[in-house]
């Protein structure tokens, strides 16, 4: 505990460095704008930032993305609460209450209630995953190659099966993210793959194209032409400010607070379940154990507490797992990876021994993330939703911009650049089309990763696959894998047939509301 | 009895023949691997089959869906869930206007064009030209907010990129590498 404590005070100092700390700054107020922007959302912040972290050091660069991602959950809820527009998906159960209250002329204090949800979300779920990355990181130094592809794998199928909308098609963008990681020369055997005899394919598709080019340049494509209205909004034209809520108010709120923190921590361990899934899970208990439930959806704090907290919570139920093992649970983590690896820096257990200074920094910045983004928050909210008077054109060009030369710095090449232009396209086809980006963008990333674990595993092996199953540590994690890959297939099939039920039922139930004497007269 | 709509089968229908013929070039890599080993292919191959049979998999689906339970799923009909829900609503708040494919395609042709563009006419030509375009074609008509925001913008990330981050943006070629060598004179770029 005390070398815990002692580590985290190294780590705060460093964080406290003027480039660092200017660094974090900068993070939050990016991560505020794009997650108040409708149409660009915390992932395309971090995706956007990440060219520019090139010529900067691991440090300033995790922290800078690092704050994106966390302020990306929090400042969304200002244009839910104020205008009715969800700034972050995970946003959407804030419109029901959050708005109500802004109906009824209380949009101060639900901005009030949002902040004192992200302040306590946040810091009481970073002390818990912070007290815990040691345990964590000291356990995964047990891990083996088979270990290690086993958690991969589960971080994979994990991110797939929540991936919502189909299954098949979260599949199948992962499946086309990991064969995109496999084209060039292979770094086992030497062999090139896929590679057309194009010299430019024989180095590889770096993930850095496909991340921006699928997740930025395609989100500028899929959103081309749209407008965002707020004229209609009861605060629209006036000033806002938070109102705190009071002790007592605070007191009667304890069970959401405690439900949610715990619910958003724990939920944000499990890769997959990003800031969405908290928000939305966070308020279906309250639908189901508040106390006030009946008036839930009318505009009362529990329906902002309760998902507020759990999708800020969630950041440092992901950020710790993918310090600590390596494996992102969500897309932004996925990017703050592909970040780690661009500084040539691995993470996982090893961390914190080699690089304990950067591990601990990072920690370090969750906290005062948390704390300078509720102060940001407070005092700038009436500049911060200035954001959205701009014209959605504008910054969609601005966006389109940033890839285009955040895809040329890297190497001053416009091959670079035509690369990110052909994902774009392809992102802008896979919405189209609903098949969902971020597991292609996982798949990128992991990909190289997986198939090293994997070849590794068999060749010390002699080929024998079973030993992904007969080892203690692997086997479990698999077993995790499956039931995350067969629990969703469960959950629609039994939601297919109780529809099929409800057909079957339908022309039952007409008849009988058309003809309710029955047929017995 | 209904018919298999083919709009829905389509995409299903092109990834597996992608990954059928990505299958087969698996066969063809310059290195084998040593008797008794996996090698360079087993990973790619795996990967393709895979995807195939979520294919086939997913074409029977909707096939058997629309024949015999009235049709759902695939491409058109996503299926309900937490982040599904999220999403659609998430685009119900901010998304009031439908999509203009062909509007669409046209921002997608002029940032084509724009890359065409970026080596000859040089960095800041090319960039002034596609934001002009790409503000215009995107719904927005005030000529005047147009051309100030797209020259401060190409000026200002002229500034930070050549000046404060040091990367090299094309200045074009004759004449009109003269209107960057001119900049970035003004802005005292070496």
């Amino acid at each position: 505990m005390i070398d815990l404590l002692a580590n985290l005070g190294m780590g705060f100092s460093h964080v406290f460095t003027v480039e660092n700390f200017s660094m974090l700054t900068i993070g939050l107020l990016i991560g505020m704008a794009v997650s108040i922007t409708p149409g660009l959302g915390l992932v395309m912040g971090v995706v956007l930032a990440l060219p520019f972290t090139y010529q900067m050091g691991i440090e300033p660069s995790i922290i800078l993305l690092t704050a994106i991602y966390i302020a990306g959950t929090y400042g969304g809820c200002f244009t839910a609460i104020l205008y009715k527009i969800p700034g972050e998906p995970s946003d959407v159960p804030l419109l029901w209450d959050g708005y109500g209250m802004a109906q009824k002329g209380q949009a101060e204090k639900a901005l009030g209630w949002a902040l004192i949800a992200a302040l306590i979300g946040g810091l009481v779920s970073t002390t818990v995953m912070v007290s815990l990355a040691g345990p964590f990181a000291n356990f995964a130094l047990k891990f083996d190659s088979p270990d290690f592809f086993a958690l991969i794998f589960l971080g994979l199928t994990t991110v797939v099966s929540l991936a919502g909308r189909s299954m098949a098609n979260a599949l199948i963008s992962l499946f086309l993210g990991l064969l995109i990681s496999t084209v060039g020369v292979d770094s086992t055997f030497g062999a090139e793959r896929f590679t057309f005899d194009q010299p430019l394919l024989a180095g590889g598709i770096k993930y850095i194209t496909v991340l921006v080019g699928a997740y930025g340049l395609g989100e500028v494509f899929s959103r081309f032409g749209e407008q965002v209205r707020i004229d209609h909004a009861p605060t629209a034209g006036k000033k806002v400010g938070t109102r705190f809520p009071s002790w007592r108010e605070l007191w009667d709120m304890r069970g959401t607070l405690s439900r949610s923190t715990v619910l958003g921590t724990v939920l944000g361990v499990v890769p997959g379940a990003g800031a969405v899934i908290t928000s939305f899970v966070a308020y279906g208990i309250e639908m189901q154990y508040c106390k006030r439930r009946d008036l839930l959806g009318t505009g009362i704090p529990e329906g902002i507490v309760g998902p507020q907290i759990a999708s800020t919570a969630s950041v440092a139920g992901h950020m710790v797992p993918l310090l600590a093992l390596g494996i992102p649970g969500s897309g932004a983590t996925a990017v703050i990876l592909g970040a780690f690896l661009l500084h040539g820096v691995q993470p996982g257990p090893q961390i914190f021994v080699t690089h304990p200074d950067v591990a601990y920094s990072i920690l370090a910045s969750l906290f005062a993330g948390v704390i300078g983004m509720c102060i940001i928050g407070y005092f700038w909210i009436g500049v911060v939703v200035k954001v959205l008077t701009i014209p959605q054109p504008i910054i969609i060009t601005l966006v389109a911009l940033f890839c285009v030369i955040g895809g040329y710095t890297e190497r001053n090449d416009i091959t670079d650049v035509w690369m990110i232009f052909v994902f774009g396209v392809v992102g802008y086809l896979c919405e189209r089309y609903r098949f969902p980006v971020a597991p292609i963008v996982l798949g990128t990333i992991l990909g190289p990763v997986a198939e090293s674990a994997f070849v590794r595993t068999m060749l010390r092996y002699d080929n024998d696959w079973t030993v992904f199953f007969t080892r203690p540590i692997s086997g479990f994690i698999l077993a995790l894998a499956f039931v995350a890959l067969v629990f969703p297939v469960i959950k629609h099939v039994r939601e297919n047939s109780r529809r099929a039920g409800l057909r079957r039922a339908a022309p039952a139930i007409e008849s009988a509301t058309h003809n309710p004497g029955g047929s017995g007269h | 009895m209904k018919k298999i709509p083919l709009t829905q089968v389509a995409p299903y229908v092109l990834v597996l023949a992608a990954a059928g013929y990505l299958c087969r070039l698996t066969y063809h890599f310059d290195v084998t691997a040593p008797e008794g080993q996996i090698g360079p292919e087993f990973w790619p191959r795996t990967i393709c089959i895979f995807m195939m049979i979520t294919c086939v998999v997913k074409i029977a689906h909707l096939a058997w869906t629309s024949v015999y339970a009235g049709g759902e799923g695939g491409v058109g009909e996503p299926q309900a869930d937490w982040s599904d829900a999220a999403e659609r609503q998430h685009a119900d708040a901010t998304l009031p206007s439908s999509h203009r494919r062909l509007d669409i395609w046209l921002g997608i042709g002029t940032t084509a064009l724009y890359l065409l563009a970026f080596q000859t006419l040089g960095y800041f030509l090319s960039t002034l030209a596609f934001m002009v375009a790409f503000i215009y074609l995107g719904q927005y008509r005030k000529w005047r907010t147009i051309l100030v925001v797209s020259t401060l913008a190409s000026l200002v990330f002229m500034f930070i990129f050549m000046k404060v981050v040091y990367i090299s943006l094309p200045i074009g070629v004759e004449p009109f590498s003269r209107v960057s060598v001119f900049l970035m004179e003004l802005m005292h770029v070496r």
